[in-house]
């Protein structure tokens, strides 16, 4: 064998092995997703065993734990794991197409317009859909969130765009929009002050199997559209000159992909309010586990999220039993050290 | 504002120069019924918005106040904008009572020192005279009856934000009012503060005897499902109302629903220097068999002839139908 097929015959096998690496923490994640969810279901005020849960999913013989798991306890933790999956996919597709490690639905202004969406309905009792009836604060807060990536969107579209300008864009947005927020606060009556500080908390109880289905939808088709484009995407990564070279259509995939967060993100947080943070960890904790190829990058950030909101959603109920503490505070309290033992643990590597 | 009007209410507006937006904005009811006897309450200076804690000094100033009167729960946030500071320098003087954040304490000697301020001593008297008598009846009776403490779940706000289930009274407020009328407040287990959110399981879990949603007019809140209590109510709004909240994911289960042990009382009550009739009320609610005499109905009238510019109209309280 002569060293230059040596040579190929070592990356083979190099690659291969980090293939499998990668692929068996894809599997540990899901596993760990699997487990925080099966806790969340098991998990609450009442004195059901992890058994007696498990029976009730296939068949029900008490009528109660039959109302509180599947009326109660599913949807919540449903939507903790769509959510947390949209949110962390959002932020990881913002962080590939603007090429910055900041960018998230936070940090580019959809939380707060979405925010002040909500806020126009507590504040002002304004609604862009009067029709919209109790869903008049998710709907407000899913068209500013809209809105306020439209603009982004423009913005974009204008000649000579490049993306630090748009991340820029993003900033002011959120300025913006949060100044706008401020000025409702400033204005507002009490109990409107109160529902929007809860609101903006963020809160799992509202969750219900329609608003389930519309995030797993959402969630499944945008995924559909980032698997498409997932080696372009990947390409993106080494920079715009590069990609293009490698026949990329940078500026389309970037728009076409800005607005797939976009959705992501608004429809995550007007069912559940703005919820912060998974967009942003989520997705460099699974970089550090798996690096930038999106065949690992993407499920990888997916996975993340939704396990950190899930257990978080485990956390808000077990601080006081049978109070919730809201889901916008452990989100943070559960993330935060997951995400430094990480940098320290691969730092020391 | 209330308070005012207890002291002085053939002329509530008598000596107010300048207001605070939280009654027109918190209580509808109330503020409308005000400003159609007394137009001029429109027109005074807003110069205080509570909620947010802001203060305009220099309106303050400009108006010639000889007095400004705060709430004592927001003494802290005035400290910290320095509000006060800026008082003294202008030499205003200013005054904290407390309506709100211990009621029972401090309602009374409040009422006293503002009695004093509008000369109106002899009211504040016959206010204080008023209250303690009405608060010793149930307090008596309780103390004197061996009488078990039925457990109560205090829902805030009911259906404010829609079928979302559930903000829940704490040890503040609420949560004291229905200890002073013999129940044990189940949020009091779980927080000193003013509410926790509930987990919807609980409702479930928890043997309630009997659940005090508050509630009041927020039908300009289009997401509200709240029975719209106050000076407007109709029975068949509110009865529609409290069918519309037992309906929330988990209620139609619960044995306190079935059994009709489910009430909704006047939100506006936490601020109220007529509080003590939501005491009375839960009274008899908890303690039915102790307080067959006694009609908060006509004492919550009462109240209104001696303490209030207007008749009371309207529902501040109703049982599941």
């Amino acid at each position: 064998m002569s060293s230059a097929q040596l040579v190929i015959t070592q990356q083979r096998f190099f690659y291969r092995r980090q293939r499998l690496i990668k692929s068996l923490i894809l599997l540990a994640l899901s596993v760990l997703l699997v487990i925080s969810f099966i806790w969340d279901l098991s998990s609450g005020p009442s004195s059901y065993g992890l058994l007696e849960v498990g029976a009730c999913l296939v068949d029900c013989p008490d009528p109660k734990l039959d109302l509180i798991l599947w009326q109660i306890r599913m949807p919540i933790a449903l939507i903790a794991i769509l959510v947390g999956a949209m949110l962390a996919c959002a932020g990881a597709q913002m962080q590939t197409i603007l090429n910055n490690p900041l960018a998230d639905p936070f940090t580019l202004g959809i939380s707060a317009a979405a925010a002040f969406g909500a806020a126009l309905t507590f504040v002002l009792d304004w609604a862009v859909l009067p029709v919209a009836g109790v869903y008049i604060v998710s709907v407000n807060a899913f068209l500013f969130a809209m809105l306020s990536a439209l603009v982004l969107f423009a913005i974009s579209k204008m000649r000579g765009v490049g993306y630090q300008t748009l991340v820029l864009a993003g900033i002011a947005l959120m300025f913006s929009f949060n100044a706008l927020l401020a000025f409702l606060q400033y204005i507002a009556s009490e109990d409107a002050l109160q529902q929007l500080v809860f609101w903006t908390l963020g809160s799992l109880a509202r969750a219900s199997f329609e608003k389930v289905m519309i995030c797993l939808v959402v969630l499944l088709s945008m995924q559909l559209f980032f698997f498409r484009y997932r080696d372009q995407l990947t390409a993106l990564r080494f920079g715009d000159e590069q990609a293009r070279s490698m026949g990329v259509n940078v500026d389309k995939l970037r728009l076409l992909s800005l607005l797939a967060c976009a959705l992501l993100a608004s429809v995550a947080v007007a069912f559940v309010g703005t919820i912060g943070f998974v967009g942003l960890v989520a997705p460099h904790i699974a970089r550090l586990l798996l690096g930038e190829d999106q065949r690992f990058f993407l499920p990888g950030s997916v996975l993340v999220g939704a396990s950190l909101l899930s257990l978080a959603s485990v956390l808000s109920k077990l601080v006081i039993s049978g109070a919730v503490l809201p889901i916008g505070i452990t989100t943070s309290l559960i993330g935060i050290p997951c995400f430094f033992i990480l940098i320290f643990t691969i730092r020391q590597k | 504002m209330y308070l005012v009007m207890a002291l002085q209410p053939q002329s509530p507006g008598h000596k107010i120069r300048a207001l605070a937006d939280d009654l027109a904005k918190a209580d509808r009811d109330t503020w409308q019924k005000l400003t159609e006897l007394y137009p001029s309450f429109v027109n005074k200076p807003i110069v205080a918005s509570p909620s947010t804690g802001q203060f305009d000094v220099e309106q303050a100033f400009s108006l010639n106040a000889d007095l400004v009167i705060f709430s004592l729960n927001y003494r802290a946030s005035l400290q910290q904008s320095e509000t006060l500071n800026r008082l003294d320098a202008l030499s205003i003087p200013y005054l904290f009572v407390d309506y709100r954040h211990d009621l029972s304490n401090n309602l009374l000697p409040s009422m006293h020192i503002l009695g004093q301020v509008l000369g109106q001593q002899t009211q504040a008297q016959k206010f204080s005279n008023f209250v303690q008598k009405q608060l010793n009846i149930v307090e008596q009776r309780l103390a004197e009856n061996n009488h078990k403490q039925p457990l109560v779940l205090l829902e805030r706000a009911a259906g404010i934000n829609g079928p979302v289930c559930c903000r829940v009274f704490g040890q503040a407020n609420f949560g004291a009012f229905a200890e002073t009328a013999g129940a044990e407040n189940w949020g009091s287990r779980k927080t000193s503060g003013v509410s926790v959110d509930l987990n919807p399981e609980t409702l479930l879990v928890e043997d309630f005897d009997v659940v005090i949603a508050t509630t009041g007019n927020w039908s300009h809140k289009k997401q509200s499902i709240s029975p719209p209590l106050g000076y407007s109510a109709q029975q068949s709004q509110v009865d529609s109302g409290m069918q519309a909240l037992v309906q929330r994911t988990g209620w139609p289960q619960m044995p306190v629903v079935k059994n009709k042990q489910v009430y909704v009382m006047w939100h506006q009550f936490y601020n109220h220097p007529g509080y003590f009739v939501a005491i009375q009320v839960m009274a008899k609610w908890m303690q039915p068999s102790l307080f067959t005499d006694l009609d908060p109905q006509q004492v919550w009238q009462e109240y209104h002839q001696q303490f209030m510019p207007f008749k009371s109209s309207g529902i501040f309280w109703s049982q599941l139908p």
